[in-house]
C-alpha cells in the first residue's frame, strides 16, 4: 500500500510539474503577445525573465554556473522582447499560445532526441570511448566514418546490410499488402448489413486491442513444432487426407525453420484489424446515393467496387498505409519476442532489429546512431512518396 | 528559457538520495524478493542504522544492464547492483563500477566464484552466491537411478523412456550455447582463452555433432525446445531429464515434491569427461558514482548481506549455495543432498569468462549453432564460421 502510494504521488508530482511548466509558459507568452505596449514591457521583461532563469536554474547547476549563464538568458530575453514587440506585435496571439505547449513538447520528447543522435553519428561513442565521455562529456570526431561503416559492414554474421535492406522491404511489402488485404475484405463484410455486426467487429479488433507482448507470445505459443495449434492443425490435415500428406502437408519447425515467415504471419494477424477499423470508418463515410446510381445504371459488384469504393476509401487508406508502412519497417517487437529475447538467430533480423543488436549486444552506439539516420532518412522518403503520390491522386479527383 | 529553467529544477537529483539512502538494483526472480527485504529490513535494525533508507528497484536482466548503462552516464547510477556477473566486464571497461579488492577481504569467499568476477587484476564484485551453473534433474517417478553416463543415460532413452510415454526423453535449452558449453568442455574444448575466441575447434564441431545427433539421430530431445518449453515439459512430467541451473531447484522442488532428483550431468562416454558448466553466481557490485559518505555503510550492508548466518539462511531459503567459504562447511548445508550434489557439479565447473569479449562469442555461437542444428549448414562449417564471425564482432568493438 505505501509502494501504491509512493507510486501514485510520485505520478501527482509529475503531473503537477508538467501543469506548472505549461503555465509558465502561458504566464510568458501571455507577457509578450499581450502586454508588449506597455511602457513598462521592456525594462521588466530585460530585468525579471533573465532573473528568474537563473534563479530557476542555481538548485540543478549551482550559483555560480549559473549566474554565469545570466548574459545568454539576458541576451535571449532581449531577442524575444523584441521580436514580441516589433515583428509579432500580438498578431495571432491565440493560436501561439495554444499551440506553444505542444511545440515545446514535441521540441522535448523528439527534436532533442534526434539532435543528439545526429551528433553521435558523426562522433565514437562505444565501449571503450564511453568513460572518455563520461569524464569529460566529450567524443572523438568520426565525420561520415560511421555512415561508411552502415554500407559497408554489417551487425549481423551472414547477412549484408544490402542483402538486410532487401529483407527488411520484403517483410514491410508483404506485411503492409497483406493487412491492407485483409482489412479490405474484412472491413467490407463487415459493411453489409449482417446480424451481430458490433460482436464481430469486437471480436476481430482483439488482436489489436491486447497489449502486443501478450498477443505475440500467445501466437508464438501456437507456432510451436509440437504443442502448437498450427502443427496439430496440418497434422491432423495430413491424417486425414493422404493426398495432403503426399503434397508435404505436415507439421513444420516454425521457429527454426521457418522464423521470418512465422513474423510475417503473426505480424499479419496483429495488423489486419487496424487496417480494418480504418477502412471500415472509410467505407461508412461513402454516401449510398453513389451506389443507388450506380445500381440504376446496372453496374456489377466488381465495378461498384473499382469506380466507387476504392476511389472513396482512398483518402483514408493511405494516410493508414503510410502509418503501417513506417510501423512494419520499425517492427522491432515481434522480431525479438518470436525469435527470441536473448537475441536468436539472424534469420529473421531486419534493420532496426540489427540495430537493436548493434547499439545494446556490441554497444556501438555511434555506429546505430549513424544507422538510424540512414533508416529515418529511407522512411521519410518513403512517406514522402506516398503523400506525392496521395496529392497527385486527390489533384486527378 | 523559462520551462528550460524549470526543467533543469526539476531534473535535479530527488531529495530521497541522501548520504542515509541506499539505492539497490536487482534482477532476481519474484520469490526471491521477499528475501532481500528481509535482509534490507534486518539490516535497518542494526544500531546505528536508524534512519537509513534502502531503495530496492527490481528490473528484467537485460532492462538492468541498459538502464544502469544509461543512469551511469546521466550522473544517476544507483549505490549498488545484484546481479549475475555476465555484465560485469561490460560495467568495469566503461568505469561504471568499482574494483573492490582493496574495500573488501575476498579471500573469505570461494575462489572459483571470485576468480568468475576478476578482470585485468581487479575483483569487481563481492559474491553472495556460488554458482549460477547448470546440473541435471530428472523424476524420481519415472527415473530409478540417475545415469551416471551418457551411455547409460541413452540406455534408459532408448529402453525405458517409451513405456512412459513421455514428449521427450531429457531437455534443455538447445538454441541458447550456455547450455552447449558443459559439452564442449567433455569434448575438450572451451569458448576463450583469455581473451580470444577459441570456437574452430575439433571439440566444437564434435559437440555441435553431439547435439545434432540426440535431435536428429536419437530423437531423446524435441525438435524445438527454448528454456520455457523445456521447463514446462519437465514440470508436467512430461520429459524424464533437464538440464537446467541451480536457480530452478526451489521451483522444481515446489512442483516436483519429493519425486525430483539431482545428479551431476552424466559423463561423457564416448570421451570419459566430466561435463562442466561455467559456474559464476550473483555479486554485489558498486557503482563508481557512490559518495564518499556512503560508502562506510553500503560496505557495512554487503558485509552484513554475505555474513555467514545470512548465507545459511540464504541457502534453507532460496537454496543458493554461499559464496562465503564458511558458510559452506556449515552441517546445514553439507548434510543437504541438494546442496553436495549442487556443490559436486561446481567443482567439475569451470568459471565463467566476464572478459566483454564474451558477447561476441555468445551472439556468433548461438546463430551457428542455430544453423547447425536446422540443418542449415554442417557442423565444420559453423564452428568455422562461428569463430570468424566472432573476432570480426570483437574487432567492431574495439574498432
Amino acid at each position: 500500500m505505501p509502494e501504491t502510494l509512493g507510486s501514485l504521488g510520485e505520478v501527482a508530482w509529475f503531473v503537477l510539474l508538467v501543469a506548472a511548466g505549461t503555465a509558465a509558459l502561458e504566464g510568458y507568452l501571455y507577457f509578450h503577445l499581450r502586454l508588449f505596449g506597455r511602457k513598462w514591457f521592456l525594462p521588466v521583461s530585460l530585468i525579471l525573465f533573465p532573473a528568474l532563469a537563473v534563479l530557476a536554474c542555481a538548485p540543478a547547476l549551482g550559483g555560480q554556473a549559473a549566474a554565469r549563464l545570466w548574459p545568454w538568458f539576458l541576451a535571449a530575453e532581449a531577442a524575444a522582447s523584441a521580436a514580441s514587440r516589433y515583428l509579432v506585435k500580438g498578431r495571432h496571439y491565440l493560436p501561439f499560445m495554444l499551440l506553444a505547449p505542444a511545440f515545446v513538447g514535441l521540441a522535448l520528447l523528439l527534436v532533442y532526441p534526434f539532435v543528439f543522435q545526429a551528433y553521435l553519428s558523426f562522433h565514437d561513442l562505444k565501449l571503450s570511448t564511453v568513460l572518455m565521455w563520461k569524464n569529460t562529456g566529450r567524443l572523438p570526431f568520426a565525420g561520415i566514418t560511421q555512415y561508411v561503416k552502415v554500407f559497408t559492414t554489417s551487425p549481423l554474421s551472414e547477412v549484408s546490410f544490402w542483402a538486410l535492406l532487401v529483407r527488411t522491404f520484403v517483410w514491410t511489402f508483404t506485411n503492409v499488402a497483406l493487412h491492407v488485404a485483409g482489412g479490405f475484405v474484412l472491413a467490407l463484410l463487415l459493411n453489409n448489413a449482417i446480424r451481430f455486426k458490433g460482436f464481430y467487429r469486437t471480436l476481430l479488433v482483439v488482436p489489436w486491442a491486447m497489449p502486443q507482448v501478450v498477443a505475440v507470445l500467445a501466437m508464438r505459443g501456437e507456432f510451436h513444432s509440437q504443442h502448437g495449434f498450427i502443427n496439430i492443425l496440418l497434422s491432423r490435415l495430413a491424417d486425414a487426407s493422404p493426398l495432403l500428406e503426399r503434397l508435404g502437408v505436415g507439421p513444420v519447425q516454425w521457429l527454426t525453420d521457418h522464423p521470418l515467415l512465422t513474423c510475417t504471419l503473426i505480424n499479419v494477424w496483429l495488423g489486419i484489424p487496424f487496417m480494418m477499423v480504418v477502412i471500415l470508418g472509410g467505407l461508412q463515410s461513402i454516401s449510398s446515393s453513389y451506389y443507388d446510381a450506380a445500381e440504376i445504371d446496372g453496374a456489377s459488384y466488381l465495378q461498384k467496387l473499382r469506380y466507387i469504393t476504392i476511389p472513396l476509401v482512398k483518402p483514408v487508406l493511405m494516410p493508414a498505409v503510410t502509418l503501417g508502412t513506417v510501423w512494419t519497417f520499425n517492427n522491432i517487437n515481434v522480431i525479438y519476442l518470436v525469435t527470441g529475447q536473448s537475441g536468436g538467430t539472424e534469420q529473421a533480423d531486419i534493420l532496426v532489429s540489427a540495430i537493436y543488436k548493434a547499439a545494446f549486444t556490441y554497444n556501438r552506439y555511434s555506429y546505430a546512431a549513424a544507422f538510424a539516420m540512414v533508416v529515418f532518412a529511407m522512411l521519410f522518403a518513403i512517406s514522402a512518396f506516398y503523400l506525392r503520390v496521395f496529392d497527385a491522386a486527390k489533384d486527378e479527383r | 528559457m523559462v520551462i528550460a529553467a524549470c526543467a533543469a529544477a526539476a531534473c535535479s537529483r530527488p531529495a530521497d538520495e541522501t548520504s542515509r539512502a541506499i539505492v539497490l538494483w536487482e534482477q532476481d526472480d519474484a520469490r526471491v524478493a521477499p528475501y532481500i527485504d528481509s535482509v534490507i529490513e534486518a539490516f535497518k535494525k542494526l544500531p546505528g542504522n536508524s534512519g537509513l533508507e534502502i531503495i530496492r528497484t527490481h528490473y528484467q536482466t537485460e532492462d538492468l544492464r541498459q538502464r544502469f548503462q544509461a543512469a551511469s552516464l546521466a550522473g544517476v547510477p544507483p549505490d549498488l547492483l545484484l546481479c549475475p556477473s555476465d555484465t560485469a566486464g561490460l560495467f568495469a571497461v566503461s568505469g561504471f563500477i568499482m574494483p573492490l579488492e582493496n574495500e573488501f577481504d575476498l579471500s573469505r569467499y570461494n575462489k572459483t566464484v571470485v576468480d568468475a568476477i576478476t578482470l585485468d587484476g581487479h575483483a569487481w564484485g563481492v559474491p553472495v552466491t556460488n554458482g549460477n551453473h547448470l546440473m541435471m534433474f530428472y523424476n524420481r517417478r519415472l527415473v530409478k537411478t540417475p545415469p551416471a553416463t551418457t551411455d547409460e543415460l541413452f540406455s534408459f532413452c532408448r529402453r525405458e523412456a517409451p513405456a512412459l510415454k513421455l514428449d521427450a526423453c531429457m531437455a534443455f535449452d538447445m538454441g541458447e550455447p550456455f547450455w552447449l558449453m558443459p559439452w564442449l568442455a567433455a569434448f575438450g574444448g572451451g569458448p576463450m582463452t583469455g581473451k580470444t575466441p577459441t570456437l574452430d575447434t575439433k571439440a566444437m564441431r564434435d559437440a555441435l555433432g553431439f547435439y545434432s545427433d540426440l535431435k536428429f539421430e536419437k530423437k531423446f530431445v524435441p525438435k524445438e525446445c527454448d528454456y520455457n518449453c523445456m521447463d514446462s515439459l519437465f514440470k508436467e512430467a512430461r520429459t524424464a531429464f533437464i538440464i537446467n541451473g541451480d536457480w530452478a531447484i526451489s521451483e522444481y522442488q515446489r512442483h516436483l515434491g519429493r519425486d525430483l532428483g539431482i545428479c551431476l550431468i552424466p559423463k561423457l562416454s564416448s570421451t570419459g569427461v566430466y561435463p562442466s558448466p561455467m559456474v559464476s553466481g550473483k555479486y554485489f557490485m558498486l557503482s563508481s558514482g557512490i559518495k564518499p559518505e556512503k560508502m562506510a555503510v553500503i560496505k557495512r550492508f554487503v558485509e552484513f548481506y554475505t555474513s555467514r548466518e545470512n548465507q545459511i539462511r540464504q541457502y534453507l531459503e532460496l537454496k543458493r549455495l554461499p559464496a562465503l567459504a564458511s558458510a559452506n562447511s556449515s552441517p546445514e548445508i553439507t548434510s543437504d543432498p541438494v546442496s553436495r550434489i549442487s556443490m559436486e557439479q561446481i567443482l567439475k565447473g569451470r568459471p565463467m569468462p566476464m572478459a566483454t569479449e564474451m558477447r561476441a562469442v555468445w551472439d556468433s555461437a548461438r546463430n551457428y549453432m542455430g544453423l547447425a542444428m536446422s540443418r542449415k549448414m554442417d557442423a565444420a562449417t559453423a564452428a568455422e564460421r562461428m569463430q570468424e564471425e566472432a573476432l570480426r564482432k570483437i574487432e567492431d568493438m574495439d574498432r
